[in-house]
């Protein structure tokens, strides 16, 4: 198992090497630089010029990208452009925690949904509500969540008052568990909806597959009830194939909660983000790249090793 | 007589697209205690069916048991509530089926499956219930039973997952053990085993067993009584002796000549002709008369009704009409 997990990490370098080439050719040729957004409009040739040169951004894209290169694997991020003098590292610290909070926070709402939905529509197939659960589950899918996550706002926040309209916290106050949670609420469930509609089906689908196994007739052959079929012989094998899905989902988690991020103002690498591609601040755009797909290979080990947990016949 | 088993004018049937099929269509026989009997015939002709009905587990809602009784000890399951069926099955009747390798939970151990149905149906406690866990698989032949319960079913060989499945069952003593081909996905030598095994055990505990199966080499095996079915129907029933010695139904005929002989001459092996029809049609007259090499006019008319003969034996042909006690 160990030596698994080395060798998943070792496996892990060249793809993020693969991906932080790739963005950094695409993040260079997206039209604009830095500079235009930076310096005063009717600044001199000569002073924007000595400038780009002083950021090294005259150098060829490969010595640029070496020079990123050999800075990050010191563990060094390099420092903001626009905020001059700001290190990466320090934004990126003061902003994955919030991140990562609504990741988690928001999986789990998905998962705690969605699963046992899905699999109270396995058992109760082609019923009312099998086929009530199915209808929402296509609306679900088809619905972008941004567009959810703003009707919530307008609806919950702005006309109820029941939700703050965004940030992590009350500004001004001391901090309180009820207030980070009050804020956390909602933009994690809208998080979450990206993801609940087709975890749903897939758990449905998972479940019913599980229900037609021999294993299953062998345990009502055995006179257990009805539940103890479906939890104890039944949900664990049905959550085996949701793991994948799982691992699967984790890109998308990570490109929604850019948008979710926006939407709530929420104060997250996701924002982080998109202010730096705004703003062609390559540097930040460059780390959080790195942080992202990081998480997804964590997130994919992850999920290979609860699959070892959860299967007694997967042995690595 | 003193049955455990006594099923009568049984009717199993499946609605499909507004369309009935008859899968069990009306059988009646009786298992006395300790007996073994075999459940022969073709691929399709309700032997599933029928042990699903005894179960209770026929395939909802597309499948029902519409008419008939099935009285286990003098008690009806048919009528019997789900809830009260839940004491039953794996107590009273426990089954055992044809695919060992897929039949146990591959997420559970061997110990988990074993103790769970104990301590269901025998009420005891979870150290109790491992030791018995224990003598089961002693019983049918795992050397180290107490490393075999902490194990988890794909580490065992399909033989030996056969051997826990047998266990299982017969864990609480069922009166009835109904085998669903129990040997079909086994090669010979493990078949062999298992069969000697399952012999010993209904001998041990005196279980009566219903053996489902294809192959009539495990019946002459086996079996004591012979029930042949065909597309829904018992055509005969008759001692196993008898049954090869002298077969009445021309099915049985049939069925007997297409076993290929181990000893003497090598003859040309014979198989018969046709198809099953196809289910769900209704014919006028004998449902085998298509495919009878004896059939005259009237199997083409009438159906014809189950004859008892003078020795006991029943079938259910107008050859032997002239030969009927009742
Ligand atoms: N789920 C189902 N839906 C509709 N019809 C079914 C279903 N299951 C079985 N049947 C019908 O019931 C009939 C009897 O099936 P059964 O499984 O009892 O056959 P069998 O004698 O056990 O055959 P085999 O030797 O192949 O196991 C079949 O002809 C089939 O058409
Ligand atoms: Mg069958």
């Amino acid at each position: 198992m160990t030596t698994y997990i080395i060798r998943r990490c070792l496996m892990a370098i060249p793809l993020l090497f693969l991906i932080s080439v790739i963005s950094f050719g695409i993040m260079k040729m997206a039209p604009g630089d830095p500079t235009a957004l930076m310096m005063d409009p009717m600044i001199k040739q000569e002073n924007l010029e000595a400038y780009k040169e002083s950021y090294g951004l005259n150098d060829s894209i490969v010595v640029q990208y070496g020079r990123w290169l050999g800075n990050m694997v010191q563990g060094n991020f390099g420092e903001s452009f626009i905020r001059q003098g700001v290190p990466v590292s320090e934004l990126i610290t003061a902003r994955l925690p919030n991140t990562l909070l609504l990741m988690l926070v928001s999986t789990f709402i998905a998962f705690i949904i969605s699963i046992p939905l899905g699999v109270w529509s396995a058992t109760k197939r082609n019923s009312l509500q099998d086929y009530a659960i199915t209808v929402v589950s296509f609306l679900g899918v088809a619905t972008p969540n941004f567009w959810i996550g703003l009707v919530l706002i307008m609806v919950l926040s702005v006309h109820l008052g029941w939700f703050p309209i965004g940030g992590v916290a009350t500004y001004g106050e001391p901090f309180s568990i009820w207030d980070r949670l009050h804020h956390l609420v909602l933009p994690a469930f809208v998080l979450a909806t990206a993801d609940m509609a087709g975890l749903t089906r897939y758990s449905r689908s998972s479940m019913l597959d599980v229900l037609r196994q021999d294993y299953i007739r062998t345990a009502k052959a055995n006179g257990f009830r009805q539940k103890t079929v479906i939890f104890k012989h039944g949900l664990r094998n049905a959550l085996i194939p949701i793991i994948t899905i799982f691992g699967l989902m984790l890109p998308s988690f990570i490109g929604g909660s850019v948008i979710i991020e926006s939407v709530f103002a929420w104060p997250g690498i996701g924002l982080l983000f998109m202010e730096a591609a705004f703003q062609r601040d390559y540097p930040v755009i460059m780390a959080v790249v790195v942080i992202a797909a990081t998480l997804v290979v964590i997130g994919n080990l992850l999920a290979d090793i609860l699959y070892a947990v959860f299967d007694p016949r997967i042995e690595y | 007589m003193n049955a455990v088993l006594e099923v009568s004018n049984l009717k199993t049937y499946f609605k499909k697209n507004k369309k009935t099929i008859r899968a069990v269509d009306g059988i009646d026989f009786e298992i006395g205690k300790g007996e073994t009997v075999a459940l022969v015939g073709e691929s399709g002709c309700g032997k599933s069916m029928t042990s699903l009905s005894i179960m209770g587990l026929v395939p909802a809602p597309a499948g029902k048991v519409v008419d008939g009784s099935i009285k286990l000890n003098g008690v009806d399951l048919v009528q019997m509530p789900e809830k009260k069926m839940y004491d039953i099955r794996g107590k009273e009747v426990a089954m055992i089926f044809q695919e060992p390798m897929t039949s146990l939970n591959p997420v559970l151990t061997i110990g988990d499956q074993l103790t769970g149905v104990i301590m269901h149906h025998l009420k005891v406690n979870k150290k109790t219930a491992t030791e018995k866990a224990a003598e089961m698989l002693g019983i049918v032949g795992f050397s180290d039973p107490l490393k075999t319960l902490k194990d988890y079913p794909h580490r065992l060989s399909g033989g030996m997952r056969q051997r826990v499945m047998i266990a299982m069952a017969m864990s609480c003593n069922p009166k009835l053990l109904i085998a669903d081909e129990p040997t079909t996905a086994l090669d010979v030598t493990i078949q062999a085993q298992v069969l000697e095994l399952m012999k010993d055990l209904s001998k041990k505990f005196s279980t009566s067993i219903l053996l489902i199966t294809h192959d009539l080499g495990v019946v002459s095996e086996l079996a004591e009584r012979v029930i042949v079915m065909y597309a829904g129907q018992i055509v005969e029933i008759s001692d196993v002796d008898d049954l090869f010695e002298e077969p009445l139904h021309p099915y049985t005929e049939g069925l007997i000549h297409s076993i290929p002989a181990i000893e003497g001459e090598i003859t040309r092996l014979q198989s018969i002709k046709g198809n099953v029809p196809a289910p769900g049609t209704v014919l006028p007259g004998c449902k085998f008369a298509p495919r009878c090499s004896k059939a005259f006019a009237r199997c083409t008319e009438e159906v014809p009704g189950m004859y008892v003969r003078e020795d006991g034996r029943c079938v259910r042909c107008f050859l032997y009409d002239g030969e009927v006690v009742e």
